[in-house]
């Protein structure tokens, strides 16, 4: 069928008829795609006529002549979800070209170029939580990791589902306690991508922590999931990517979390020991990279690159704080002790466990820069050869 | 960045101290913190057993049986040779075997449970195997076995060797020890139920040794086991738990008899089998195993009769009696007296057994004879063929069970009247009430004249620690046409009342041949001891009252001291007062008279005189003592008289 014709048929359709048909007919033209002997010119004609589908019949961003139309309204727009949830909640077996078409299809609906339909997928996420809509959730897991967990796109994915689940809603965040074992690798992303929001080095002033209740599920995700942090490590995305496509290098939520627990001391007083906690699971979650990531050419869980980050972070953090201080004979303020001695124990069961990746020696530099405290003298001793 | 003061803490103690304290440390008020700083140690130093150590000190302190348990199994792999660990696994397997509900011990149990099974397995295992006590070794493998059924039976056959190596070597007095204990009450039962086929050589070694044990504690009921501390529950050896193992050992061999060792037991039904099973045999193919089997069975099952029976002569309840199998009277009373017994009992083997009969007191002793009458029957059995007394022989010299039946073989002969055995068994056995009673009875029966005084005295010396006083037991003493022997009860009354009866008898026999002097001495004995269980004997007294008249005088210096019935006072009384009669009587008290030689004659007596008599006669017909007491005295204090009569 040329693409006109499609279109013809689709245009007959009444909204939201024809985002239901559209879907289908994406679909069609996603796994034809994915067939081994498709030519290279009809492939890419077939993914512009897609991605018209979408902007014309889906999203409605356009009309026939491919001049702007104005929004959907809200109505439509509730419409709109409904039929992308049950598009991705129900239709599509394995026949059908599986996890790769579902992603396809996902993929070419949010490409991360189109920042204003990150609102709609937020939206789209939030109600895939609360109706337990697993493909669409690991279909985000997915796309978070192939744009990448801790760019734009992702960290404003994670701020809109903590606004709708901690802040507009906070009594159903409840709904978000089961997410590890039905979805790991979206948990593990949003995780990943959730531990940039806050603690965030960029602006001084108005550093921000996160609230009481995200933390007590994060402390449940982590000690009661020891996989949950490797989960992007160890989920095999070729086979849920379309034909050609490279899954992106994973990133761990280990340095995000770890940062935490390392600033808190600084900011806050961890009167309910949560940031004790999450330290603690963190590091035991960490001592099992063997098990998680067996081969150590492959063990890439902390990122010496995010490390040195960290390092910096710290020492500007503390060099702040010590400076405040008139005596320098006076003992380090409690606060900064553990704050350092937390570092140093995360920085000692990475080193351990082998699971920093990249250039150690920035890191380790950066390291001797802080005040010389007992553990990190004896840490960085241990590790004098490996560096 | 500005030098602030860091390393001055602790500079003088080593990295590792250094870590372990800092979880001490924080270990109350921040117990993640703890946990952080163990968890860092565990990786800096893998190797150091003090950090390792302390990591699970603190899950232990902390109350954490999952987290102690984890690394209770790191530790155990990785550290077996520190003794500190080893405290710690003696500590946690004194836990398993512990009843105790105190919060260390509580803690240990849980914490076993989290550990991983294999881990369990080789802590119990590695345990037991260094453990250089026999018994604790042993427990120490129930355990194991308990928790892993699995691999028992692989290993039992060497606890079984352990154990009784240990037996012999442990310089163990008796059979009841803890090793043999052990043994037969747990780990036999256990390798039986365990293992499929074993070489039935051993299984009769086995059966052995579990039988002797079972027999002596069960027949001895003894309050310790040698070297075995806990008391243990005693109520696991009982004959239910014998037979019990007995219905194992009876499958293992194929043994059909086996099945008459169900719960509940029947006596009659046991024995209808044995018996059958006894006429199946004769036609059978292999004679030498199924008689084999039929004298296992039987033996137990006699061993059992045995046990009832000696139970029932000697209860172990201080509040029971004990009876003794004593010989009664035969003859015709009425008749003639001195004719009693009239001559040496002729026992023909051939007459059956049954025509003997037994009697009771009939006071809850009756299942004496019930008891009596099995084992009896299991015994003629057993020693009915020679091929049967064979086996039988032999199986007793293994089960040990010679020493439990010696009451029972004395009552046997003297019941079948084979008095030179009972003789000889009452000669080896303990200086008891019980055998001084039947010795007394056999040397009545024997005609044994000249020991027959010093028998009762010797009975009636012993009588002082009879707790028991009981009553008067007239079937006891009465003479029956036919042999009978009687379960005497072991009480003052009846055991005086049969002796009093024996003297009587042989006084009696004593009769014609003494001479004028001495024969007022036998009348006066015979009118005491004639008060006893009266009036049975008051023909005896009459016939004496009689032959005083006609000698015309009567000397008996002791019939105010220990006469004291009614009737026989009178008769004296009479006799004094009768102008008719002229009988010079010589009876002196002690208890009134200034002189206590006065003499009292009818002819010329005065006034004086008359009345001092009618007076001690009044002072006689009032004292009220108990009868058995005052014979009693009387023999103690006529011993040299009656012995040498």
């Amino acid at each position: 069928m040329s693409s006109d014709s499609t279109k013809q048929v689709l245009r007959k359709l009444d909204f939201p008829f024809c985002v239901k048909e559209a879907l289908l007919r994406i679909e069609q033209l996603c796994t034809a795609n994915v067939a081994p002997n498709i030519e290279r010119i009809q492939s890419i004609k077939q993914t512009d006529l897609a991605m018209e589908l979408i902007a014309e019949f889906v999203f409605c961003d356009v009309d026939r002549k491919g001049a702007k139309k104005k929004r959907l309204t809200r109505i439509q727009e509730m419409q709109l979800l409904e039929v992308l949830s049950d598009y991705f909640a129900y239709s599509h077996g394995p026949n059908l070209g599986g996890d790769a078409a579902r992603n396809t299809v996902f993929m070419s609906l949010f490409p991360h170029t189109f920042v204003d339909r990150c609102q709609l997928l937020v939206k789209l996420v939030s109600i895939a939580v609360c109706t337990n809509n697993i493909p669409l959730l690991s279909a985000t897991g997915v796309l978070m990791q192939q744009i990448g967990c801790t760019s734009k796109f992702s960290i404003a994915l994670a701020k809109g589902i903590i606004n709708d689940y901690f802040i507009l809603l906070p009594e159903s965040s409840e709904k978000l306690r089961d997410l590890p074992s039905k979805v790991p690798l979206f948990t593990a992303n949003f995780l990943t991508a959730l531990s940039e929001l806050y603690f965030s080095a960029s602006s001084d002033d108005a550093i921000s922590l996160p609230s009481s209740k995200l933390l007590d599920i994060i402390n449940e995700w982590v000690s009661e999931n020891n996989s949950l942090c490797y989960a992007a490590l160890t989920s095999n995305l070729l086979h849920s990517l379309p034909l050609g496509g490279i899954p992106m290098p994973a990133v761990t939520p280990f340095v995000g979390l770890f940062k935490w627990c390392v600033l808190a001391p600084l900011f806050t007083d961890d009167k309910n020991f949560q940031y004790a906690k999450l330290h603690l699971s963190a590091l035991e979650s960490l001592l099992e990279a063997q098990i998680y990531c067996p081969s150590p050419t492959q063990r890439n869980v902390v990122s010496a690159q995010q490390l040195t980050t960290l390092v910096s972070t710290c020492h500007e953090r503390i060099g702040k704080i010590l400076a405040q201080i008139q005596s320098e004979a006076s003992p380090l303020p409690a606060s900064v002790q553990l704050a350092l001695e937390r570092l140093a124990q995360f920085v000692q069961v990475a080193l351990h466990t082998n699971s920093v990746y990249g250039s150690k020696q920035e890191f380790i530099n950066r390291l001797k820069q802080l005040p010389s405290i007992r553990i990190l003298r004896i840490t960085l001793s241990r590790h004098k050869e490996v560096i | 960045m500005p030098q602030f003061s860091t390393g001055s803490q602790l500079t003088n103690i080593s990295d590792e101290e250094y870590l372990v304290l800092r979880a001490k440390e924080t270990a109350d008020s921040d117990p993640f913190q703890s946990k952080a700083w163990t968890l860092t140690a565990k990786t800096l130093f893998p190797q150091n057993f003090d950090v390792q150590f302390e990591a699970y000190l603190i899950e232990k302190a902390n109350g954490n049986t999952k987290e102690a348990a984890k690394f209770f199994s790191e530790l155990f792999h990785s550290f077996i040779a520190e003794n500190g660990l080893w405290e710690e696994i003696y500590a946690v397997t004194n836990a398993l075997r512990s009843e105790s509900n105190d919060g260390e011990t509580v803690f240990l149990r849980n914490m076993f449970s989290y550990i991983p099974p294999m881990i369990q397995r080789d802590i119990l295992t590695l345990t037991a195997e260094r453990s250089e006590d026999t018994m604790e070794h042993c427990r120490l493998m129930l355990l194991l076995f308990k928790k892993f059924p699995q691999n028992t039976s692989q290993l039992i056959i060497r606890l079984v060797d352990t154990l009784m190596t240990a037996e012999k070597h442990g310089h163990c007095t008796s059979v009841i020890n803890c090793y043999r204990k052990t043994l037969v009450s747990e780990v036999l039962p256990l390798l039986l139920h365990v293992t499929g086929d074993l070489p039935s050589k051993q299984l009769y070694r086995f059966f052995h040794k579990s039988t002797e044990f079972y027999l002596a504690y069960l027949m001895s009921k003894p309050s310790t086991v040698e070297n075995l501390l806990e008391s243990g529950n005693k109520n696991e050896i009982t004959w239910e738990s014998l037979f019990n193992l007995m219905r194992m050992f009876g499958s293992k061999l194929d043994w059909e008899l086996c099945s008459i060792f169900v719960s509940p037991w029947n006596r009659d039904a046991a024995w209808l089998q044995i018996m059958a099973f006894n006429s199946s045999l004769l036609g059978s193919a292999e004679p030498v195993k199924g008689l084999r089997q039929l004298i296992y069975c039987l033996t137990i099952l006699f061993a059992y009769s045995l046990h009832q029976y000696n139970s029932a002569l000697n209860p172990a309840v201080d509040t029971k009696i004990s009876v003794v199998l004593v010989e009664a009277f035969v003859g015709k009373e009425a008749e003639d007296i001195s004719a009693t017994p009239t001559k040496r009992l002729k026992l023909d083997p051939a007459v059956p057994d049954t025509n003997i009969l037994l009697v009771t007191a009939g006071d809850g002793t009756g299942d004496v004879i019930k008891y009596f009458n099995f084992a009896m029957k299991c015994w003629n059995f057993l020693t009915s063929t020679e091929a049967h007394q064979k086996e039988f022989l032999k199986l007793k010299q293994h089960v040990k069970l010679d020493s439990w039946m010696l009451e029972f073989l004395t009552d046997v002969s003297l019941y079948r009247g084979k008095f030179d055995e009972f003789q000889m068994h009452i000669q080896a056995s303990a200086n008891s009430i019980r055998n001084a009673l039947q010795k007394l009875s056999y040397n009545f029966v024997s005609k044994n004249y000249s020991v027959l005084g010093d028998c009762c005295i010797l009975v009636v010396k012993l009588l002082e620690n009879v707790p028991f006083v009981g009553n008067i037991y007239p079937k006891l003493t009465e003479f029956d046409t036919l042999r009978h022997l009687h379960y005497l009860p072991v009480t003052k009354i009846p055991i005086l009342q049969y002796v009093v009866k024996i003297l009587i008898n042989m006084f009696w026999h004593f009769l014609p041949n003494f001479d004028r002097f001495d024969i007022d001495r036998l009348y006066g004995y015979l009118l005491i001891l004639c008060q006893m269980n009266w009036p049975t004997e008051k023909k005896i007294v009459s016939d004496i009252l009689t032959r005083i008249r006609v000698q015309r005088s009567f000397k008996f210096l002791l019939f105010f001291k220990y006469v004291i019935n009614v009737e026989i006072l009178e008769e004296f009384m009479h006799m004094y007062s009768n102008e008719q009669e002229v009988v010079k009587l010589e009876l002196s008290g002690i208890t009134h008279t200034q002189s206590s030689h006065k003499r009292m004659s009818t002819r010329g007596a005065d006034k004086e005189d008359r009345e001092d008599f009618r007076q001690l006669m009044k002072q006689q017909v009032c004292r009220d003592e108990p009868l058995h007491i005052l014979i009693t005295q009387f023999l103690l204090e006529e011993e040299k008289f009656i012995c040498w009569t």
